[in-house]
């Protein structure tokens, strides 16, 4: 039997089976695997240098000490930028001027979370902690480096989403991958608050 | 020359010398200790959750788009 070969035209009328879940979703999942993985090995390495510290004293005795209190006031903004996206994502079908505000107001949260970070940055390396200042010094910016920049491309997503809700175009599984994203970074940072700063 | 290249390897394998390379292992004070074993666990556990989180979450979604599929086609049917 001779079948004859279909035009592109008539391929797309195909009906093909709705995928389990959305590409963007399911690539944003393997690559926020991947880093928490990152994340893991790091805290590992974090935890084995603190158990081996002269005396168990940890930070090491001469190091600036970290602001406790200034970033927890930091971490609670944080945690508000996280909780203004889950209130965005129920808001994306029913009320787009209202998803915008809460997105925007969530990523101006997160800014200000990154800008603080770097004040704090800033204030430390003037007290003497730096890279090769101590172990301390040296985990504390490679972890919370990461970290932050983890926060910075994670906004650069949000920001590309949206521009995308302002031209029109923007499908809800874009807006679940950068949202996803976001909630990788906001989750990750109480841990490593806990584990660095207390 | 082949003879003797495998005859230099054999001999480097009966010449052991202890390979202070783990710092868990060698580390006096017990924190240490349990600071590497706490790792080792998971590092080999929290991939192993990841995995077996994720073939639940895609076993749940394909059930719910196939029950979807299902409920789409009953439609079609009593409408033709």
């Amino acid at each position: 039997m001779h079948e004859r070969p279909i035009s592109a035209e008539q391929f797309d009328y195909i009906p093909r089976p709705k995928p389990v879940i959305a590409s963007s979703v399911l690539g944003m999942g393997i690559f926020l695997f991947a880093e928490f993985m990152l994340f893991m090995g790091m805290i590992s390495g974090f935890l084995i240098i603190k158990s081996n510290a002269v005396g168990q004293i940890w930070p090491p005795p001469g190091q600036p000490l970290l602001p406790v209190g200034e970033t927890a006031f930091n971490t609670v903004m944080l945690l508000v930028s996280g909780g203004l996206l889950v209130v965005a994502h129920r808001a994306i079908r029913d009320n787009a001027q209202r998803f915008k505000k809460l997105l925007l107001a969530s990523i101006a949260l997160g800014a200000f979370f990154v800008i603080f970070q770097g004040v704090e940055w800033v204030a430390l390396i003037e007290q003497g902690l730096t890279l090769s200042s101590s172990t301390h010094g040296a985990f504390f910016y490679l972890m919370v480096g990461m970290h932050a920049l983890h926060a910075v491309f994670a906004l650069g997503v949000l920001g590309y989403v949206y521009m995308k809700t302002h031209s029109g175009d923007l499908k809800e599984s874009t807006f679940w991958a950068a949202e996803f994203f976001w909630y990788f970074v906001v989750g990750m940072w109480p841990l490593l608050y806990w584990l660095i700063y207390l | 020359m082949k003879a003797l290249s495998s005859f230099i390897v054999i001999l480097a394998f009966l010449m052991p010398v202890a390979a202070v390379a783990c710092p868990g292992c060698i580390a006096a004070n017990e924190e240490s200790r349990n600071a590497f074993l706490f790792t080792t666990a998971l590092m080999t556990f929290v991939p192993l959750i990841g995995l077996a989180i994720a073939i639940r979450f895609l076993q749940a979604r394909t059930r719910r788009v196939e029950e979807e599929a299902k409920r789409t086609e009953n439609v079609l049917f009593e409408r033709s």
